[in-house]
């Protein structure tokens, strides 16, 4: 890992093969990789508080921000499917990613372990796994590209990881609280990671976030 | 106590040759996504593909190999073993990652920001942002019930739980209490019925919205399980056998705690005893500040 990236680090890129270009990760993969993992597992653990990504990739490709790149890097590898939605499938992320995490990618969404999506997309999350009765951990995790972890409508969340209630105002569309609501069942279900574009942060939504709109609550 | 002066004095010498943390980064990769959807659904128990540790299972392989997917530079760790700090099994796991991580341990429960532990939750609260990793031996409440994996899989789908509340009420039909201690089975966010691993039934409500993160790791078994802080953590018991925790008729004799968790030490052969806090960092904590105030008088 170490003695790849020195070697990117002298050249500073390389192109394998005509118009998309293979750039530098993690500077340092082994602990970048670690405190990426790490702001996740806070992020997740308690839905709803901003983790901070210490460490961003040097040189994320065209069109995924380094917090979105960083939990990609540090969460793929051979072993797990990765399913681009059509904003990021394009040969730059492709390469990038088959390079660094050596993933497979999904052609199908019922085959995803991963699902990188756009904050505009989720109002289709159909097809994604949820897992089975029996294993609700084969289910896939939605990583978001969110333009930014406020500004949208306010929102209450309850359920393990907060302490009583947590206000929210992830700026996504309406219809995917809808879905989800419909989607899962617990202890099946989608989790979701919202990597922020304007900072280096990200908020988890595990399935088990039960969010309220804040009107309907004061009825 | 003195393996710590031996350790400050000579910290052991980290290994280059070895990844940081010992497992190789792969391992590391498949270790976290386990544990970030145990962390999504509470009490389930995650199968991870464990690996061979250079210690035998049943001496914390599987706390051990979360451990080492989750520390960083920055970690400062301590270990403990039924409450202690000095005893053979926190020792070589503690000086395991100083030499694989070089990372910095300690013993003192406020100053450490993962704590590994064999069948005890320290006695001082757990603070927001600490992570607690347990070490498991049987992961499956319900195996001493029903040994089929298949079967207790179906079981934990269904939620079909009763027989549980049958090894409790066994308990009450032939002790007249529940005299399960240790091991004491919860049910957690309301849904998964959980081994706490091996801790005393004393430690349970330490569970419960606890704002520290929790993680199990069964090496033989190869599970992972976790309670994200805040989660609710309830201890099965019946209307009319409330669960109860254990108290003792006398005090630890080194710093006379009343609240924490007391071992019985024989002392000679003419039925001698005293009994000593379990949790060693809090007992000394406690006898300094009794010599400091004595010292002051």
């Amino acid at each position: 890992m170490r003695a790849q990236t020195s070697s990117l680090d002298g050249t500073g890129a390389f192109a394998p093969s005509g118009a998309a270009t293979v750039h530098a990760a993690f500077a340092r993969p082994v602990a970048d990789a670690q405190q990426c993992f790490r702001a996740a597992l806070a992020a997740l653990s308690e839905p709803g508080i901003p983790a901070l990504l210490a460490q961003a990739p040097l040189h994320a490709p065209e069109g995924l921000s380094p917090c979105l790149y960083a939990l990609c890097l540090s969460l793929c590898d051979m072993e797990t499917a990765l399913w681009l939605s059509p904003r990021f499938s394009h040969p730059e992320i492709r390469v990038n990613l088959s390079f660094h995490c050596g993933c497979r990618f999904a052609s199908a969404r019922e085959e995803a372990d991963f699902a990188l999506m756009a904050a505009e997309e989720l109002e289709d999350i159909s097809g994604f796994s949820i897992g089975s009765e029996r294993y609700p951990d084969r289910s896939c995790t939605i990583l978001c590209a969110i333009p930014s972890l406020f500004g949208g409508p306010r929102m209450s969340w309850h359920g393990p990881g907060i302490e009583n209630r947590r206000d929210a105002q992830l700026p996504i569309p309406e219809i995917f609280w809808r879905q989800r609501a419909e989607k899962n069942d617990f202890p099946r279900g989608i989790d979701v990671f919202f990597a922020a574009e304007d900072e280096c942060a990200l908020v988890g939504l595990p399935r088990t976030t039960r969010a309220n709109h804040r009107i309907e609550e004061a009825r | 106590m003195n393996e710590r002066m031996n350790e400050t004095a000579a910290p052991p010498q980290s290994e280059d040759s070895y990844n940081f943390a010992y497992l190789d980064e792969q391992t590391k990769r498949m270790i976290r996504r386990a544990l970030l959807k145990a962390v999504a659904i509470p009490g389930y128990q995650v199968p991870f593909s464990g690996r061979e540790m250079p210690l035998p299972y049943g001496w914390g392989t599987g706390g051990i190999q979360l451990t080492a997917a989750i520390l960083g530079e920055n970690d400062v760790l301590k270990v403990i073993d039924q409450g202690a700090d000095d005893t053979t099994n926190a020792v070589s796991i503690r000086r395991f990652f100083a030499r694989t991580a070089a990372i910095k341990t300690t013993t003192r429960t406020q100053e450490a920001s993962v704590i590994q532990t064999r069948h005890r939750i320290p006695e001082t609260p757990l603070q927001h942002g600490q992570i607690m990793v347990f070490q498991v031996p049987i992961p499956e409440p319900l195996r001493f019930i029903e040994p089929s994996e298949r079967e207790t899989r179906a079981m934990h789908a269904l939620e079909d739980y009763g027989v549980m509340h049958v090894k409790l009420y066994e308990d009450i039909a032939a002790f007249g209490h529940i005299a399960t201690s240790y091991a004491y089975p919860v049910r957690v966010a309301g849904r998964y019925i959980m081994d706490p691993s091996p801790i005393p039934k004393f430690d349970n409500p330490k569970l419960h919205k606890s704002p520290a993160l929790m993680l199990f790791g069964a090496g033989r078994e190869k599970r992972i399980y976790a309670v994200p802080p805040y989660t609710e953590v309830e201890s099965l018991d019946f209307e009319d056998h409330p669960f109860e925790i254990p108290r003792w008729e006398s005090c630890c004799a080194l710093c006379g705690s009343q609240e924490s968790y007391l071992d019985e030490i024989v002392t000679d052969d003419e039925g001698g005893r005293l009994f000593l806090c379990s949790d060693t960092d809090y007992c000394e904590t406690r006898q300094n500040a009794m010599n400091m105030t004595k010292g002051g008088a």
